[in-house]
């Protein structure tokens, strides 16, 4: 990233900072605030530290700075601004929950893909927070975080005083990790699964292996469907068909196995209630980051700032929203005018619902795709045509 | 003059209504600490520390209620003079584990009494016991039977189904915290508290000393005199290599007994270039919890920890041991002890 380059994004970003709304996170006089500049990129340098004490003293920083990445403490200290953390005196913290692609053990490569992928893990996150442990949409900030993910602010007070092991015992419960009812392998002995009437995990595998149940149909998409679970191929699903599963498990059954019962269904092999309940949890469980989570003093990415990396807005969200949000059009802030930009090799990009290719060489894109594009290091700024 | 106590508030001195009704007696610190009216108060609360280190807190139901609360306090005073974090850890927990004998025979109504003095949301209902998993997992999450795991729960709304026996697991843990929690006191400075207890203090001191010989070791931590599989599992940590749990809990378990706190020990693994604060100390404070004694060399071996043997290792069984010898024969040909029986 050239300086000529910086100088257009600062430009940019200050004209954002201007014009849209900018949120303050709650209590934020009492964060503690981190910037990282346009000016060393690309080495980062966090300025951290620092706090403010009004509304439009963190706003004309903002201005003023234009800063490529604004964060604040998920923490809240009585001292926000003191030199050293154990000068702040933590007063408690919100629950932070980031789910981003690079923790995904199986994303998907290209970028809508990977977003799509992480949209539903958030779903089923959010399932979880609001379900299981009860937040109301009111106590929750939930955010597209302007690059590969979404983050989630738990502002309950009833959470803010939990200690990092105590969050990671959050983040084993949404991930699913250590639980009992697990089989340890296909072949393990099972005379019930999970019932529906028991809260938490054994509801949600039970339901999910209901409706699992109960879209096998006829015969034909049946054998397609059982496919889709590990260790079954065409002639087992053909196999368990022909063996009459789809009436062990029709309409006048469900209820039994809506209990946990299994034992009547003497034809149905243990290792398919096995192979359900494995799949059932991989299909409910939510992977985010552990150690977000547990890090109670740390930095998180401010709600309607910019990405400096994406140039992409960390776009705030509702339970409502997020179903129908594409940030590779809805998180874009800058215009289509068209400007010149140079790029040493050929780069690509997907926005506001276009795919655009740029040539080695100089190229004539809009805005907001040079935008992207610089702040990904793609490519340098030429000139506004 | 005060009415007379409910005989619960000395089996339950660390409560807001005991601390209230000590109050109101309202006796000044130098006549606790001189009068002959309270000798038998100091001298039940030097025998508290001093079961507390035996192993267990016996009430004392002869010497009536004030004075047996009055003990509690001077408890308190005895063992923040003797200032020993093993010391802490011990009376904490003993006195934690005598009220849950206590808890036991307690009806329902009074242990949800006692959940809101811990600010526990609990409720009661046909349906059984349900907490607020905030404040099920403050407690819950330092146990370790696989059953007490959130994630194994029944959670819905919020709300933690529990047992009765669960609940009054739980007060264990928050009664321990809050015994812990202030230790050691501040003690006015204008006043010498230690130097007026100085008599029962030596006593807990000595009972302390038996003890530690018995399973620990006094005095300063000497890094120069660790076994080398300890000092190589620290000097790894130390780099930021990802030791394997066994060896991690060797060290840390080790440090213990040799008398280092959880504060000291998460400073000495700080040095590692991806040293996560909050995650070693959970794991440093997940062994303190307990009272585990370092493994041994056989155990060591046999987890593939026991790396640099020398010359002394040969005449030990235990990284105790090699430490005990090398500390006491610093600075020359120190005496050899046979193998720990």
């Amino acid at each position: 990233m050239n300086e000529r380059t910086k100088n257009f994004l600062r430009e940019k970003f200050k004209e954002y900072y201007l014009e849209y709304p900018i949120q303050l996170p709650p209590d934020f006089e009492h964060r503690e605030w981190g910037f990282i500049l346009f000016d060393a990129l690309p080495k980062i340098v966090m300025r951290r530290h620092t706090s403010f004490h009004s509304r439009p003293e963190a706003l004309e920083y903002l201005r003023s700075m234009a800063p490529a990445h604004a964060f604040s403490s998920v923490a809240y200290y009585e001292h926000p601004g003191a030199g050293t953390m154990a000068d702040k005196n933590w007063l408690g913290a919100d629950l932070i929950f980031d789910l981003d692609a690079d923790h995904l053990p199986d994303a998907p490569g290209s970028y809508p893909a990977m977003l799509a992928r992480v949209k539903s893990e958030t779903m089923r996150l959010l399932d979880f927070l609001t379900d299981d442990f009860g937040f109301s949409e009111e106590t929750m900030d939930i955010v597209f975080s302007g690059g590969r993910g979404y983050h989630v602010h738990v502002r309950d007070p009833m959470v803010r005083t939990l200690e990092s092991a105590e969050r990671r015992e959050i983040v084993d419960y949404v991930s699913g990790a250590g639980l009992a009812i697990k089989p340890t392998s296909i072949a393990s002995s099972i005379s019930e699964i999970p019932k529906e009437t028991r809260h938490g995990w054994s509801r949600k595998i039970n339901r999910w292996i209901v409706g699992y149940l109960q879209a096998l149909k006829d015969p034909e998409t049946a054998v397609n469907k059982l496919q889709e679970l590990d260790g079954i191929g065409a002639m087992k699903a053909k196999k368990l068909v022909d063996g009459g599963l789809l009436d062990s498990v029709s309409d006048a059954n469900i209820g039994r196995i809506r209990n946990g019962e299994i034992k009547f269904l003497a034809g149905v092999p243990k290792s398919l209630w096995n192979r359900l309940i494995l799949k059932a949890m991989q299909e409910v469980r939510a992977s985010v980051d552990e150690p977000v989570t547990g890090d109670i003093k740390r930095l998180i990415r401010l709600p309607t700032s910019l990405h400096g990396g994406s140039s992409l807005r960390v776009v705030p969200l509702t339970l409502a929203t997020i179903e129908r949000f594409d940030p590779l059009t809805d998180a874009v802030v800058f215009s289509d005018r068209e400007i010149a930009v140079t790029a040493d090799k050929p780069a690509a990009c997907d926005l506001r619902g276009s795919h655009f290719e740029i040539a080695e060489g100089v190229n004539t894109v809009p805005e907001c795709v040079g935008v992207h594009l610089m702040c990904r290091g793609a490519v340098e700024y030429v000139k506004v045509l | 003059m005060a009415p007379a106590p409910d005989s619960r508030l000395a089996t339950y001195p660390f409560t807001s209504g005991a601390t209230a009704y000590v109050r109101e007696l309202d006796i000044p610190l130098p006549d606790l600490l001189g009068r002959h009216a309270y000798d038998r108060a100091r001298s039940r609360g030097m025998k508290r520390v001093i079961q507390a280190i035996e192993g267990r807190i016996e009430r004392d139901y002869e010497i009536g209620t004030d004075l047996e609360l009055l003990s509690y306090p001077i408890a308190r005073m005895i063992v923040s003079c003797v200032g020993d974090n093993y010391l802490i850890r011990r009376y904490a927990l003993a006195e934690a584990k005598a009220v849950y004998e206590s808890l036991k025979a307690e009806p329902l109504d009074f242990l949800l009494v006692m959940g809101e003095e811990f600010g526990m949301r609990i409720e009661s209902s046909d349906q059984g016991l349900s907490i607020h998993f905030a404040d099920y997992v403050r407690y819950a999450h330092r146990m370790r039977d696989p059953g007490w795991k959130l994630v194994n729960r029944r959670l819905s709304g919020g709300v933690v189904r529990i047992s009765e026996r669960e609940f009054r697991r739980l007060l264990q843990e928050a009664i321990s915290d809050r015994i812990r929690g202030g230790l050691p006191l501040d003690l006015p400075p204008d006043l010498d508290v230690c130097d007026a207890l100085s008599a029962h203090i030596e006593s807990v001191r000595d009972a302390l000393g038996a003890r530690k010989t018995e399973f620990e070791i006094a005095g300063a931590a000497d890094p120069d005199a660790f076994p080398p599989c300890i000092a190589h599992a620290i000097a790894m940590l130390q780099e930021g290599v990802n030791l394997p749990h066994s060896a991690r809990f060797a060290a840390t378990s080790f440090l213990l007994n040799i008398g280092m706190g959880a504060d000291e020990i998460v400073r000495m693994f700080s040095g590692s270039p991806d040293f996560d604060e909050s995650r070693t100390r959970y794991q440093v404070e997940h062994i303190t919890g307990r009272e585990y004694t370092a493994p041994g060399c056989d155990t060591m071996k046999t987890y593939g920890n026991c790396i640099g043997a020398d010359s002394l290792c040969a005449r030990v069984s235990h990284p105790l041991n090699y430490y005990r010898l090398r500390k006491r024969g610093a600075g020359g040909g120190g005496g050899i002890d046979r193998p720990d029986g």
